[in-house]
């Protein structure tokens, strides 16, 4: 090596252009060999944890052994950015991606791709969608949809060697700084790139240069900030280990335009292959006559050292950084005096991130306007993120500027994990915030973000799905934040380790009113008494979760009940705080298992009035949180509830007679109504339930299908209620049969559970035709025994329970072809995955992305069905893409039945506005605020569908039962008594032992074989055989066992 | 006319033009304008981490630490209002609730600012929970104590130490909420290289560190009057000014002036902060005579002066005759007194109990005397600004801690350097070049240093003179110099030399194991090298002598360093010994052997005390004051009396007044304000 001029230099960097040539060629004939293969394994961090250095050797070993040296090139380049996959290879020419690499894999890579030129499939990323294999890098969305700018040498060119780098252009914008242009144009070209500083608070890097270059200072300092500490942030650290020399490069250049001849990088020690490959860097650099004296001939002098921290955050901050590399502990220093007028050993100073440093060279190569194309009108350029959390593709992405944030999570990364919901990302670390699902729009730049209330940061993007509790994560980077404080200002030192205490209080169910307000009241003093940046952005995790998710701090604090199942302190076991009557799962579950059914049962009714109707049909959201559920699959909750209540009898429960005066009223006896005349009547209340339909049970029996829930089962513990006492009075419809006044005269307390029994419209054109239904009133119809005459051909509207339901009857009423149109993709579909396997298998069919727009009839009946094509666009408030019509995409469709299921509301019994309730647009009842059921100053409440809309039944019997306790506890109050006091549970004595069953998939539940089932009402689901039910038993983990 | 330039802004509406790069606080102090403040001290550089001070400015939600905040043309400063009051009153809860401040049971309440910001601002509940942690208490020095319990980390004593002390022993240890002060590398205080300054202790704000001594002798929240009387400090002779509290009679706190002009920046050291406050057992309180029984029996002031001067008189013209000796730390008018009365009055003589400590220096000053006159030491406050400081056989630290700390700071602050030549490395805490040399073998690196200077010189013409009067000593072989100097010696000296003659301001400290040599030939050695690099003004060598004791140069000014040297061997008739020192510490020199033996002391050692005939009592310094000269003899310093004796004393002088007028010698005068003047006098200072 020699010191090079600009003119060997540019020798030298074509030779090295022809040399990785090979590496640019996309294109591929499979079959042909394309000699010289070059083999790029990712050498970054992630991929080196997964064994990507054995990979490489057993590779170069194949290559050896069959004497290929001159045809095939291993090179180990740095992060690939898809760390997720790793050990990654890419193979050009063709730029063939090979994943999860495994050392044995080498000799087929060898034999088949080297050796014949076809790629090796089974290596290839596949399609989730589609399962087919994709060849190229560039196909993957994670990669097609980047621009790489930043990192356009990822994963292409070897990390340790300069002269690739050169060959990639490198080192021709300091040669072009140096030698040609004045340190005035430097900063003019930077600055009118609007480049950002990249470190997370986005101050114009020109602008600080121009700062630094008027001082009078002789001695300047660059510094390079690579002290990444944001949880969950990669992306200094990849750049570093994958293309150091375009950070020396941007280093140069910021020196030449503040007249500095000395700089630092101060690199975390916790990133040892970093700091060894910047070590190579600047040696390498130095003995091309890069650094150092004279540089490129151009008499300019500037050299590098790098300094290591020691892992303190705080270093990460300008003033303390460069505290640290003085060789004192790493506190912040009162600015002014800024960096630019007094830094580095009091001498003006530039300090730039990583990133940013690294942008520089393709601005100076390319100029400004080729920058600033990207972007958005104040966020110029591109943006690297690190994404880690709950998606499928953990990984480095870098995006233009303005890219919104739905893109980056769905698009790129593949959206969430295990098919969860969206529930917010966490940009800017512990002093960012987070952005919640209705914001998946926002285009992310800084202001747009920091609108938000988080911040852009350095690019840490962490994903979170439903299961993250918000109080939670803001404790972590409360707790973060207060054990980083480097303990110098008091709001810092104090008062993040005081909010910590409330958030810790609060997680551990001693939460109080008044917490949130003291953590906001302090949270603004902290911000604005701070002495540095990390004090004055610690409260933003919990500024911004109390901006968006104020309500799950309201439930700990006033419930005691972490909604996400996260806060263990709170809850005994996942399921029981999941389920919304709290039943008592780990003890039925464990029960099962011992075969003391009726005990089980005693348990499942402690809790459940309709315990067998739950076995069947309940949406079972238990099972989601169960914590078996992250080891292989969740038990089978719902299986072993059927069964108990299929094989053990039913416990009795003697008639109890009323021990107090007041009579209540329930209006409905669906589900909720019953739960609570059953809660009234154990309370010693008379209860009276009005029914309008000949049978109780509401949407149970009027609107579940017999086929999912067999009558018998349900009347049953109907009747269990009933025998208590409860008087019901069916075919009495208030206001028809009893006036609404007289009701409220003739009963102390009125429960209206009327439940949501009315289809929605759609509001277009020919929906009043002959042939279209509403769901529910189909359904209805059906379970009296009057099912209208369908016809042939039925389109089912909508992708609820409800449209399942509908499609399922109108198979087995004898229609030869159902079809469901769904606006959406199957997985925005909200019924339940299984209710929908099932009716495809029984032969229903699904339309994604059709709306109906128009119902053609003749005769006034329907004919045809005009539809529209539908694309998904935006996201809506709840995280779906929201359905936008494609132009032109049009069909018409043959039907002589159309179900609407859509949505369905409450018909009231009593006038609109009436009595001062408060009926909402969507004609649902408003509660009072403070309550959950309560609607009117007198004593009127209401539950179930009437106030939630369409929900599930374990919902409704919760609200039943809600509405009791509100119902009784508000007479006791108006009366003067002592709250009611729940009678001693009987003990039943279970062991508190865990079994332990090897890991393997969950008890798939045996069904009837379709063919047979479609034919007619009979149940389609059947019991467990008692063999599997003790094996799924015994596979819970008793989360409900306290270890001391 | 300094041409500072000014800018205007506006403090509470007010409108004000102060000079720029001036801070807020300081702006608004300027004008009458009170912002609390914590973690600010005036003697200490700007922090800015308690955020008790916040302002706003401009109407910024963001509101601005004063004490480190710029004052900038046209800002609009707000210092009051709810928002500001809230924040600050938050602040304060924190640091109450941070750790355990109940005031009640702090030896500091009453004295603590913490505690009056906590009235300041009306803070008469905690909203904050406090936090009930117990944190360490570091009581292992005998002076002070660090109770984390009570501290709130503003970081004052960790500034002191190293911007005043020079120290550097305490800094910070752990992060966040876990944040502690360490000493070192979190050694107990006992084990650290703090040397116990106590200036932490004095600007700390609250009870963190505290004083050992009088640990509920808060200033301000205790009954009874205060008085506060600002003296000097005689002890070793820097005079540092000290401010003293007491309470009625009794010292409760000695502080230093941390506003003086001094280089010293106002600390103070252990001897002059805390020895004056230790216990004082075995005091001696009333005069003793010894009786016909063989021991020693308090008597009346009558029956021991008489005994005493009858002694005296006796021993007049018996061999050996009469021997006065004072101490190092006796006043100026005590030495003079001495002198007149020994021996003007008795004809006999007078020298120091130190003597010893100091033979070469009185040999080297007469030597000096005969070639060159008028040369002098220089002043102490050049150490302050020195590029390169030799010492030689010094240990600073022990002797004058005061210049110890000035030597660590010109090493941290300007980079001096420091080269010690002697048996023990010193200044451990210092950034210091050690040569070692064993004491036996100093003349001959004096004499290498020398030598390599010369070298360093060159042949100009000044230079050829000393080289002469060099070859002269040398061939007088004056301490038996092992002959030629070794190479590596020769070698180590001349790197040394040339480091001194290219400094800018060097200055040379030399200490004991150079004075108190027999031979004064490497003094005189380190004397012509202070020369060669020329004279500060003043005739002022640029050379510090550390000397025991608070007045050894008065001692050397009255020329009564020495006795001679047949009563040094066979003893003298009486013997009149003055005590200086407050400490019963060991005498630095001995007392010759004596019919009669005569102590006016106030804590007299065992071992004499078993040989006199006569023991008076002596107040301390804080109780009769008197004039005393600096190490260098550059300065008086007239350290004035702060306390009264305890009943029954006498001032020494008026002692030594009663005894030479028993003595019949007349002409000293008895009015105080005329005897400083003709002992002044006496030493050529007046």
């Amino acid at each position: 090596m020699s010191r090079l001029s600009p003119d060997s230099l540019q020798k030298l960097h074509e030779e090295m252009a022809s040399f990785l040539a090979p590496r640019l060629k996309q294109e591929l004939t499979p079959g042909v060999p394309d000699y010289p293969y070059h083999l790029l394994v990712c050498g970054g961090t992630g991929c080196h944890a997964t064994r990507s250095l054995e990979v490489m050797v057993r590779l170069r070993g194949e290559i050896e052994t069959r004497g290929l040296q001159e045809k095939a090139l291993v090179i180990e380049t740095g992060c690939n950015g898809f760390c997720a996959q790793g050990p990654v290879m890419t193979v050009y020419p063709g730029g063939i991606f090979y994943q999860y690499l495994k050392p044995e894999d080498a000799l087929e890579i060898i034999q088949e791709h080297v050796l014949k030129g076809s790629p090796v499939e089974r290596l290839m990323y596949h399609d989730p969608e589609t399962g087919q294999p994709v060849y190229r890098m560039q196909d993957i969305p994670f990669f097609g949809l980047q621009a790489p700018r930043v990192l356009r040498n990822r994963g292409l060119i070897a990390a340790e060697r300069i002269e690739e780098y050169i060959g990639r252009q490198g080192y021709l914008a300091a040669c072009k700084a140096l030698l040609e242009m004045s340190p005035e144009q430097i900063i003019k070209e930077v600055k009118d790139s609007g480049l950002r500083g990249r470190g997370g608070a986005g101050f114009p890097t020109g602008m600080k240069w121009e700062f630094a270059s008027r001082s009078r200072a002789r001695v300047r300092y660059v510094l390079c900030n690579a002290d990444e500490g944001d949880p969950g942030a990669f992306m200094d650290r990849s750049v570093l280990e994958a293309d150091p020399h375009s950070v020396l490069e941007g280093m140069i250049m910021a020196a030449k335009a503040i007249g500095a001849h000395q700089g630092y990088i101060y690199c975390r020690a916790e990133y040892p292959l970093a700091v060894k490959r910047l070590g190579m860097a600047i040696e390498q650099a130095r003995n091309y006559g890069l650094l150092g004296k004279g540089i490129l001939g151009s008499g300019f002098d500037f050299d590098l050292e790098i300094y290591r921290g020691a892992g303190a955050f705080v270093c990460g901050e300008e003033t303390a950084l460069m505290t640290s590399i003085e060789g004192k502990r790493g506190m912040p220093r009162p600015r002014p005096p800024f960096p630019a007028v007094e830094g580095l050993w009091r001498k003006p100073t530039v300090l730039n991130n990583v990133e940013t440093l690294a942008s520089v060279p393709q601005i100076i190569l390319q100029g400004a306007r080729w920058y600033n194309a990207l972007g958005t009108l104040r966020s110029k350029g591109t943006k690297i993120f690190a994404l880690t959390g709950d998606i499928v593709n953990v990984g480095l992405v870098e995006v233009p500027m303005g890219t919104p944030l739905g893109t980056i999570i769905y698009d790129i990364t593949g959206g969430i994990r295990k098919g969860k919901r969206f529930k917010a990302a966490q940009l800017g670390g512990p002093s960012g915030g987070c952005i919640p699902a209705q914001h998946l729009n926002a285009p992310v730049d800084y202001e747009s973000i920091t609108q938000l209330g988080a911040i852009m940061g350095s690019g840490g993007m962490i994903v979170m799905d439903e299961d993250k509790c918000m109080v939670d994560v803001a404790r972590f980077f409360m707790e973060f934040c207060q054990d980083e404080s480097c303990g110098k200002c008091t709001p810092c030192r104090v008062g993040t380790q005081k909010m910590l205490e409330i958030l810790t209080r609060i997680c551990h169910g001693e939460g109080r009113e008044g917490d949130i307000e003291t953590l906001e009241r302090w949270a603004s003093i902290i911000q604005n008494t701070a002495l540095c940046g990390l004090g004055q952005t610690a409260p933003n995790p919990v500024l911004s979760t109390l901006r968006y998710f104020r309500q799950e701090y309201e439930a700990h604090i006033r419930e005691k009940r972490c909604p996400a199942v996260v806060c263990s302190a709170l809850f005994k076991a996942p399921c029981i705080h999941t389920c919304p009557v709290e039943m008592d799962i780990p003890t039925y579950v464990t029960l099962a298992r011992l075969g003391r059914l009726e005990e089980a049962y005693k348990v499942l009714l402690r809790t459940n009035p309709f315990p067998s109707v739950c076995g069947r049909v309940c949406d079972h959201k238990c099972e989601l949180k169960c914590r078996r559920g992250t080891l292989d699959d969740p038990v089978h909750i719902k299986a072993i509830k059927r069964y108990i209540t299929d094989h053990a009898p039913m416990p009795r429960q003697e008639p109890l007679s009323p021990t107090r005066k007041e009579h209540i009223a329930v209006v409905g006896a669906g589900p909720s109504g019953l739960a609570a005349a059953r809660e009234l009547a154990l309370r010693g209340y008379p209860v009276t339930v009005f029914e309008e339909l000949p049978e109780a049970g509401g949407m149970l029996i009027w609107g579940i299908p017999e086929y999912r829930l067999p009558r018998e089962v349900l009347r049953k513990e109907v009747q269990a209620i009933l025998d208590l006492g409860v008087e019901l009075r069916c075919n009495t419809k208030v206001g028809r049969d009893i006036s609404w006044e007289e009701l409220k005269r003739g009963f102390d307390a009125v429960y209206l559970a009327v439940g949501a029994h009315r289809s929605m419209k759609l509001g277009v054109e020919g929906e009043d035709l002959q042939g279209v239904y509403g769901a529910v009133e189909f359904l209805r119809k059906v379970n009296l025994g009057e099912p209208p005459a369908l016809g042939e051909r039925v389109a089912v509207i909508g992708g609820g329970n409800s449209a399942i339901d509908a499609a399922r009857c109108a198979l087995r009423l004898g229609a030869g072809e159902v079809t469901i149109l769904y606006r959406r993709l199957r997985p925005d579909m909200p019924a339940q995955e299984e209710e929908i396997r099932a009716a495809e298998e029984e032969g229903v069919k699904i339309r994604y992305l059709v709306t109906p727009v128009k119902f053609l009839g003749e005769d006034s009946r329907l004919r045809e069905i005009l539809c529209q094509r539908m694309a998904l666009g935006e996201f809506d408030s709840s995280g779906r893409r929201r359905p936008v019509p494609l132009q032109g995409e049009n069909f018409s469709l043959k039907a002589d039945a159309a179900l609407l299921a859509i949505g369905q509301i409450p018909v009231l019994p009593f006038p609109a506005e009436g009595d001062g309730i408060k009926v909402s647009r969507g004609g649902l009842i408003q509660t009072v605020p403070g309550s959950k059921t309560r609607v009117s100053e007198s004593l009127i409440f209401a539950g179930g569908d009437a106030v939630s809309g369409p929900d599930t039944v374990i919902g409704a019997i919760a609200s039943g039962k809600v509405a009791a306790r509100e119902i009784d506890s508000a007479i006791r109050l108006r009366n003067g008594e002592e709250p009611f006091r729940e009678p001693a549970l009987a003990q039943i004595e279970i062991p508190a032992e865990v079994t332990e069953t090897p890991q393997g998939p969950r008890a798939s539940i045996p069904h009837k074989d379709p063919q047979r089932r479609r034919k007619d009402f009979t149940e389609v689901e059947l019991e467990l055989p008692e063999e599997l039910m003790v094996r799924e038993a015994s596979r819970c983990m008793r989360c409900d066992i306290q270890v001391a | 006319m300094d041409q500072t330039a000014t800018v205007r802004l506006s403090i509470d509406g007010k409108e004000i033009r102060v000079p720029e790069n001036m801070t807020i606080l300081d702006a608004a102090r300027e004008n009458g304008i009170r912002i609390p403040t914590l973690c600010h001290h005036p003697a200490l550089s700007s922090w800015g981490g308690c955020r008790i001070c916040v302002v706003e400015v401009d109407k910024a939600p963001r509101l601005v630490a004063s004490c480190v905040m710029p004052v900038r043309e046209g800002m609009e400063v707000v210092t009051s209002n709810q928002r500001i009051l809230e924040s600050r009153r938050t602040i304060l809860e924190f640091l109450f609730a941070e750790r355990n401040h109940y005031c009640m049971f702090c030896a500091q309440s009453g004295d603590c600012e913490l505690q009056s910001l906590a009235y300041e601002l009306g803070m008469d509940h905690l909203t904050v929970p406090p936090s009930f942690k117990e944190f360490p208490v570091d009581a292992t020095n005998p002076y002070m104590a660090l109770d984390h319990n009570r501290c709130i980390l503003c970081g004052r004593c960790v500034r002191a130490c190293k911007e005043l002390a020079g120290n550097s022993v305490l800094n910070y240890q752990n992060r966040g909420a876990r944040t502690l002060v360490c000493k070192d590398l979190n050694e107990p205080t006992a084990d650290s290289s703090c040397d116990a300054s106590g200036v932490c202790l004095q600007v700390c704000p609250t009870g963190a560190i505290y004083h050992r001594l009088r640990p509920h002798q808060a200033v301000l929240g205790k009954k009874g009057p205060l008085r506060v009387v600002q003296t000097r400090c005689p002890v070793c002779g820097l005079l540092c000014e000290t401010q003293c509290t007491l309470r009625e009679e009794n010292l409760i706190r000695i502080d230093g002036a941390l506003s003086t002009k001094r280089p010293d920046r106002g600390q103070l050291c252990r001897k002059g902060r805390f020895e004056p406050m230790l216990n004082r057992a075995g005091r001696i309180l009333e005069p003793m005579v010894r009786q016909a029984d063989l021991s020693l029996h308090p008597t009346t002031w009558e029956d021991a002066l008489e005994k005493l001067s009858a002694g005296l008189m006796e021993a007049r013209h018996r061999k050996g005759g009469i021997l006065g000796m004072v101490c190092a730390d006796c006043s100026c008018e005590e030495m003079w007194l001495m002198k007149e009365l020994v021996e003007e009055g008795l004809g006999g003589h007078l020298g120091l109990l130190e003597r010893e400590a100091l033979v070469a220096v009185q040999k080297a000053f007469r030597e000096m005397e005969r070639t060159f006159l008028g040369l002098r030491e220089c002043s102490w406050v050049h150490l302050a600004e020195a590029d390169f400081i030799l010492l030689v056989g010094a240990d600073p630290e022990a002797s004058h801690p005061l210049l110890a700390s000035l030597i660590r700071r010109a090493s941290m602050e300007q980079g001096a350097k420091v080269v010690s030549v002697g048996s023990t490395p010193v200044l451990p805490s210092c950034k210091v070049m050690h040569w070692g040399v064993a004491p036996e073998a100093l003349p001959s690196a004096a004499r290498a240093l020398l030598a390599g200077a010369v070298q360093a010189a060159g042949g100009s013409d000044p230079i050829t003179r000393w080289k002469r009067i060099l070859s002269e000593l040398e061939s007088a072989g004056s301490e038996g110099l092992p002959g030629e100097l070794s190479e590596e010696v020769k070698k180590e000296g001349q790197e040394m030399a040339l480091g001194f003659m290219r400094a800018n301001s060097p200055v040379i400290v030399a200490g004991p194991e150079l004075l108190g040599r027999r031979e004064h030939s490497a003094l005189l050695q380190i004397m012509f090298l202070a020369l060669l690099k020329g004279l500060l003004p003043q005739n002022a060598l640029r050379l510090i002598l550390l000397k025991p004791g608070g007045n050894a140069a008065s001692a050397l000014r009255l020329n009564c360093l020495e006795i001679p040297e047949e009563v040094e061997k066979q003893g003298a008739g009486a013997c009149l010994v003055l005590l200086g020192g407050d400490q019963n510490r060991e005498l630095h020199g001995v007392v010759p052997k004596a019919d009669f033996l005569a102590l006016i002391g106030a804590h007299v050692p065992h071992e004499l005390m078993r040989r006199a005939h006569v023991v008076l009592p002596r107040p301390l310094w804080p109780e009769q004051g008197g004039n005393y000269l600096s190490l260098d003899g550059h300065e008086v310093g007239n350290v004035s009396a702060i306390q009264s004796p305890p009943a029954g004393l006498r001032r020494s002088w008026e002692v030594l007044l009663a005894l030479a007028g028993r003595a019949g010698i007349r002409g000293l005068p008895s009015d105080p304000q005329v005897l400083s003047a003709r002992s002044l006098a006496a030493l050529n200072l007046s």
